[in-house]
């Protein structure tokens, strides 16, 4: 299967920031409006898989990775929907996508 | 080379003292063999050579092994400290500077390859012994991070409430029993 590829150093910024576009530079609600959610999107309706690369950025904190994957999440209603058609990548941090798939599991929940 | 040298000597040795007996016959000599003594000779004789050879060599390199996965883990321990201190900064400052944000940020990431690093030490060493501890650290790791990153942490003027630094240091504290009770584990092991 294609995928369609974001690299977030890359794409978006290397210094992730904080949750809300108000509270910051580079919040996770503004990558996921310009960029996730249209690339997610373009992904389904070519019946591709969106492969999301985490790596060679300054870190993240759990409010940009929750705006933004949990943000996804709640657009669709639906973790599984998300967790399908996302393939992520994050050598330097180990536990990064397992964090994420929490965050868009529990999307829904709150 | 000394070794060798060692042997050859004690083979020398034993050949004169042979010789010797064999020469002087002063020692009385029974000529029939019990069963017994001979088995205890043999068992005697196997443990003189399987302990130091074997036995020892394994504990030594099974003791290696340990005292590296311990480095390992209070490395780790050494990182949940580090972003427990930069907490304490931060409230004690009321500000989350932005260096202190990455710095925290930062630390998260090296807990999480440290983590990584001991849980593939211990798997290789001790294939499923731990599994529980592990599972329950990767766990108090995610739970730290989502309490110190989450909400509205790296907004601009962003602080740590009393509230959440009671929270951060009742997990944190659970953190390092947790780490501790694994080093006392892993040296049992």
């Amino acid at each position: 299967m294609d995928k369609i590829i974001i690299k977030i150093a890359d794409d978006y910024t290397k210094i992730p920031g904080v949750r809300e576009e108000i509270e910051g530079d580079f919040p996770g609600e503004e990558f996921l409006e310009k960029i996730l959610s249209p690339r997610f999107k373009q992904a389904i309706a070519e019946k591709k898989k969106l492969y999301v690369d985490l790596d060679d950025t300054a870190g993240y904190a759990t409010s940009f990775l929750e705006s933004a994957f949990g943000g996804l999440a709640r657009e669709y209603k639906d973790h599984k929907i998300v967790l399908d058609n996302i393939e992520f990548k994050s050598d330097d941090d180990p536990f990064l996508i397992d964090d994420i798939k929490e965050y868009v599991k529990d999307a829904n929940n709150k | 080379m000394i070794r060798y040298l060692i042997a050859l000597v004690l083979v020398a040795v034993g050949v004169a003292i042979g010789i010797a007996i064999r020469h002087y016959n002063f020692i009385p000599l029974e000529d029939k063999i019990n069963i017994v003594d001979l088995a205890t000779l043999l068992v005697t004789v196997f443990l003189a050579i399987y302990i130091p050879t074997f036995l020892d060599k394994q504990m030594q390199t099974s003791r290696y092994e340990k005292d590296v996965i311990i480095r390992k883990i209070e490395a780790l321990q050494t990182s949940f400290k580090e972003v427990n201190k930069l907490v304490t900064e931060c409230v004690q400052k009321s500000a989350v500077s932005q260096t202190n944000c990455h710095l925290i940020i930062n630390s998260f990431t090296s807990i999480s390859n440290e983590l990584e690093s001991v849980i593939t030490l211990v798997e290789h060493c001790h294939a499923k012994k731990l599994d529980t501890e592990l599972t329950e650290l990767k766990t108090f790791r995610r739970d730290y991070k989502n309490l110190v990153t989450g909400g509205k942490f790296q907004q601009r003027n962003f602080k740590y409430t009393a509230l959440t630094k009671k929270d951060e240091e009742v997990m944190y504290n659970k953190i390092d029993k947790a780490i501790c009770m694994l080093i006392f584990k892993v040296n049992r092991l």
